[in-house]
Parts: structure tokens; sequence; C-alpha cells
């Protein structure tokens, strides 16, 4: 069965009555003889003259092919006899979330795949921004991938969707994006959340252009480090499980020793691959912060550390796209395949590969602890190392990272104190000898 | 042959927020029949309704504890698409405490794994399902009911979520002394509380800022337990 609709366009539509796909508000439909484009029709109760005003608005902006291919954004408004019924957008072509070129257990995808997806979502997000407009909610289910190389584009191709929920803005007026997931806000949005305040009802301004660079970067982490989200935290004992275990028992009935959480981390401005505590080191899933190459490693600092104050010193899309492009090399030259293990890849500057340094890591925890039989990896060429065994020590990092002030141990006030006494003596004893030479030479 | 373990038959997507869940099931005499029969459906049909959605399916994190005579480790934790499916069977007496004991170590053990790792997690579920009165002593059970206390009250937000389903000849007072997160089932058909539980899962291992975890509403034959109301009396 075939429904007709009219377009604002004044194109004529008819649209197949199965849906492809259903969702919370709505629906998406195939359209008959068109094989570029798809229907969304809303629910009944989500028609309403607000949602029908930002799609005429997002319409006004025309698109090349290309990034309609990049973004699935609105083309045209449809209408039934009663009045708005959706909206008309591009065919989609990639499927997969971009969480599948990580979440995949046999590390299918290797760096170079996963550095040309970033790139294209820079690219994606650019275009959004070059419109003057904002995303606002960049979770990874809203991000796809296109995992077919052999599509003819060479795969990897990103594609922006829901874009409808999108936040935006024109002729003084704001079309809220009131959704997202608490691990990709920035934290100046995350801190005006509470007693009951939401992404609907806290004042504006909520998504900004910054706070889409925050959460871009958060996938580009997540892309280039196994997966692992920038703010995620472990637990730093001795090194051992067993101490984490007795530390975990503790903590039941002591609030204070549980491994903060990405969201609190966010919030807090805590970035546990660059800002150091006690207690606390980055995931074991992870590799080392510093096997990125140092300019790619900067502009994390800059976007994670240096953006929890000055949301503008965020990297932006364009300084990723050139930065990621240098650092993969002409060709790839810049990315070298570890001897031990085909299925690592790694940036040149490292003389160790950082995903056998990171699993070697990995072991050396796990044998540690009596409750838990280490795991083996299937494909994995180095054997679980020994309790008695330290684990190889990657090579020292080309570059050491710089110690920033937050939470160095010498900032503890008792430290302080002691500075202070210290001063005070040798500014006592000083003085002292100073006014005895004085008078020894008679100037006083 | 004995098969070679793998990274993802501990734990999946690393990277990704976990959710665990520990079933603590009644396998007591008094289980015998439908009540075990529906609570075998029930965990089959839990775990692909978890397995279907894409994201959760990566996050929740499930081990199976029975009580009966004995406490019994169906399995630890493990990806709810990896965790068995089991032929539960009932006999013997009720040795809640014991089980309670059990099942709050495990999620202990679980969470030090999360903090070990470095992967992030929401706050752990132990669904407790029972349709009887516990034969463990007064003193174990009361030592239970501290250990939970215990895990729920510190912290911000408490360190676990305890529930427990009371059905048939429960004793209501009893789980209230465990929790003040008791339900109750009308008959014996556990597929609409395992439907809201697997829902229950999948809304909190994606759950949003700002905005408090909307559950399902309970289904028609479950109802949240008031102390000093019986089952079937004003029921609806």
């Amino acid at each position: 069965m075939w429904v007709q609709y009219q377009g604002l366009s004044g194109a004529v539509y008819f649209v197949e009555e199965e849906k492809i796909a259903g969702g919370g508000e709505g629906s998406i439909h195939k359209i008959q003889s068109n094989y570029k484009q798809v229907a969304k029709i809303f629910k009944v109760n989500n028609r309403n003259p607000e949602r029908e005003e930002k799609l005429r608005l997002m319409v006004s902006y025309k698109l090349t092919d290309e990034q309609y291919q990049t973004l699935t954004w609105p083309q045209d408004v449809i209408y039934d006899k009663n009045g708005f019924v959706g909206y008309i957008m591009p065919k989609l072509n990639a499927l997969d979330s971009i969480t599948s070129i990580y979440n995949n257990g046999d590390n299918q995808y290797d760096l170079r795949y996963r550095i040309i997806a970033a790139i294209n979502l820079c690219v994606a997000i650019q275009t959004v921004h070059d419109m003057g407009q904002v995303c606002g909610d960049l979770n990874p289910q809203n991000i796809c991938v296109n995992l077919d190389s052999s599509d003819g584009n060479g795969g990897f191709h990103i594609t922006l969707v829901d874009t409808d929920s999108y936040h935006i803005s024109a002729n003084g007026k704001t079309y809220r994006c009131e959704v997202g997931l608490a691990d990709y806000i920035a934290p100046e949005l995350q801190k005006k959340f509470g007693n009951g305040r939401t992404l609907r009802s806290i004042p504006l301004p909520t998504y900004t252009k910054e706070t889409d660079l925050f959460a871009l970067a958060v996938h580009i982490f997540t892309l280039l480090m196994n997966g692992c989200h920038p703010f995620a935290c472990a637990q730093d004992i001795n090194g051992s499980y067993q101490h984490t275990m007795e530390q975990i028992n503790k903590s039941f009935e002591k609030p204070s020793v549980v491994t903060p959480q990405p969201i609190d981390n966010i919030k807090n401005g805590f970035f546990p691959f660059y800002h150091k505590k006690d207690n606390i080191t980055y995931p074991l899933y992870s590799p080392a912060f510093e096997s990125l190459p140092y300019e790619i490693y900067t502009l994390f600092v800059r976007t994670f550390a240096e953006g929890y104050n000055d949301p503008q010193k965020r990297a932006g899309t364009q300084e990723w796209i050139d930065a990621l492009i240098r650092c993969m090399g002409t060709g790839a030259s810049n990315i070298v395949v570890c001897t031990k293990n085909k299925a690592h890849c790694f940036f040149r500057h490292n003389t160790y590969c950082p995903l056998c340094a990171m699993e070697e890591r990995m072991m050396s925890r796990w044998s540690t602890s009596s409750e838990v039989p280490p795991p083996q990896k299937r494909n994995t060429a180095p054997p679980p190392v020994s309790p008695q065994t330290p684990p190889v020590s990657p090579q020292t990092p080309p570059y050491v990272p710089p110690n920033p002030s937050q939470g160095k141990s010498n900032d503890n006030p008792i430290f302080a104190v002691l500075k202070f006494i210290l001063y005070m003596l040798i500014a006592v004893g000083v003085s002292y000898v100073v006014s005895h030479l004085c008078i020894y030479f008679g100037i006083l | 042959m004995a098969k070679q373990f793998n990274m993802d038959d501990f734990i999946k997507s690393c990277g990704e927020p976990h959710l665990a869940c520990a079933l603590l099931l009644d396998v007591s005499g008094s289980m015998e029949g439908n009540a075990i029969n529906s609570l075998n459906n029930s965990i089959k049909q839990f775990k692909d309704n978890v397995s279907a959605d894409p994201i959760a399916r990566n996050r929740v994190d499930v081990a199976l504890i029975t009580f009966g005579s004995e406490v019994k480790i169906i399995s630890d934790f493990m990806p709810v698409t990896e965790m068995p499916v089991p032929v539960l069977r009932a006999g013997g007496r009720t040795d809640m405490a014991a089980g309670i004991e059990k099942a709050v170590d495990m999620v202990k053990e679980r969470t030090a794994l999360y903090h070990n790792l470095g992967t992030p997690c929401h706050k752990p579920w132990i669904f407790m399902i029972t349709d009887g009165l516990s034969t463990s002593s007064d003193s174990a059970m009361m030592q239970a009911a501290q250990k939970i206390q215990m895990a729920e009250s510190k912290g911000s937000s408490g360190h676990l979520s305890f529930w427990a389903l009371g059905t048939g000849d429960y004793d209501q007072d009893e789980l209230f002394s465990l929790t003040k997160r008791v339900i109750e089932l009308k008959n014996q058909d556990f597929r609409g509380v395992f439907d809201w539980l697997s829902e229950s899962m999948a809304v909190i291992s994606q759950s949003r800022p700002g905005e408090s975890v909307e559950f399902g509403t309970l289904p028609n034959d479950v109802r949240k337990a008031e102390k000093g109301r019986r089952i079937d009396e004003d029921w609806y």
C-alpha cells in the first residue's frame, strides 16, 4: 500500500505504508521509484507546529549530493490533507554505528581505518558548522560508518543521522536539541544538569559549536585509543588485583575510594591520561597516551584539559583534519605494523608496539589475581607473564608529558606550610646575617 | 577439547559503561512445578530480549545464582549474550542468607574488575526471586540484611540496587528487612516481570544525563509491595 503526500517543494511522494525502521518519534518508509530518498513519518502526537517550523528552516539549506551523503539532512517537508506529517531525507548507505569499528573482538579495523573514520567525522561535523548550525547530540548511535570498503568510496565514510534533533538556530529563535548521552557532553553543559534540570529546561545556551568539538574529540580519542573513553580511569593500587579487591571491600563500607566514572571526571575536569591522582591510572585496555603523535596529543590536552575552563581552546574541525592527515603520512607511511602481531598498527615514533605493551600491562595485572583466570586472547603473540616476572616495559616515550599543576603531590597544603616555614627560616637567617654584617661594616 | 578462553568470554566492549545484574533465584522445594518451569522459560526470554538490544547487549553482564539447600553459582558474571540458559530444578530448603552473601560478594568482585580495567559502570543490580520463608538462621539473615544495607546506603548513590520479588507464600516482613525495593507477583508466571527486568536493564545501560531513569510500568500481575498489604487484598 502506498500513501500519497504533498511536499513543500511541490513534489508528490508515494510512500510505502510499511516501515523500514521505527523509533520513539516516528518511522522510516520507502518512497515509490525513488532509490535515493526515504520518508520519516512522525507519530500523530509528535506532529507539532514547532517541529514543522524547524524542518522548514532546515530544508531551506540546500546541500550538494556529496554533503547529503554525509548528513541525512531534511530535503522536503511533507503533508497529507490534515497537515504536517514528516519529511524527506537522503537514503542512508552507512548502517553501522561508529562503535562497531572498535567494539570488535578481533580488532579487524586497524589504526589506518580508524584515522580515516576520524577525519571523515571531522568533515561531517564541519559541514554542519559551516552552515552556522550546531549538532548537539553526537552520541555514537547517531554516527554511522560504512564498513564496506568495496562500495567504490573505499569505505569508512561517516554519515550523521537523526539530524532533525539537531540544535538549529535562525532569526533569533533556537530549536533546541533536547537529547544527548552524558559521556559525550562537555563539562560546561554537564554542570548545568541536576535538580530536575534537563536539556529541555535549562536556559540557553545549551549546545554550542564548542560542545560539538568536545564530543568530536571524545570520538577521535576513542577511535585512536582502542575504544577507550578519554575520561575513563582505573584503580591503581600497587598494581595488584587482590589489593583492589580489598579496597573494593572497604569501599562498600566507606564511599571514598571508588574509581570515578567518566561523567564525574568530565564534570571535574579530570583527564586521567594527563592529570595525575593517587591510586588512579588510565584503563588497562588502552595504549599509553604518549603513543599518539605529539601534535595529536596536544590537541587532546587543549580540548580536554585547557578546554575545561576555556572551551574556546578546544581544537577545531580543520585543525583535527590537518593533524590527522599529517600523522597518517603520505600513503600511511607513518603507520607501522607490529612485527609480533600483524593486527597491531601504531604510529612510527613508538619504539615498542603500544598495543603489545598494553596487553602485557593487562596480563601482568590479571595474573596476580587468584580469583579470575587470565584471559587468553586469540591471535595474540605475548604469552601470559608470570607473577614473578615484571611486565616487559615499553621504551621510554619520546617526550615526557608536561606535568600539570593539578593534583601534583607537592600541592598538598602540608607541603605548602613546610615550604613556607623553610622560606621563613631562610629569610630570618639571611636577614640576621645581613643585619650583623651591616652592623659590622657600620652601615646602620 | 577444552575451549580456549577469549577476552569476550569475560567482558565485552571494555570501553563502554557496563551494568552487572545478578539473578538470585530461589529453587527450594516450594518452587516445584509451574513456578520453576516459568522461571526457566523467563530466563531464556530475558537473555533474548537484552541480547536483541544493540547497545545493551555489549553492556549488560549477568550472573545466575540459585539457593535451595545450598547455594550454586550457575554462571559467574559474563556478557548477557554468553550467559547459559539453565534448566533449573526445584527441591530442598531455602538458604536465602547464604545466597545473598554469595551474590553480594560476586557483585563486589565484578565491581573490582570494572574498576581495575577502567571500565565505566552503572550501579549493579541483584534481583532476588523467592516464594517462601528463609530457612537460614535469624543471625545469618540479619548479617545478610546488614551486608545489603551497607552496600546500598553508602556513597552518593550507593553501590548496589537490591530488588526482592516475592511470590506465593513469601514473607513480606522478611523481604522488607532486606531492602525497600520489594515487589510482589500475584501468580507464578514470571514472563511479565522478566520483560520488565530486561527493559529496565536496557534503559539503565543507556540512561541520559539530568533525567532520572524512567522504568517501564510494572506488568499487571506485579506491584510494588507495601507493608501490611497482602497480595490478594485490593490488588488492582
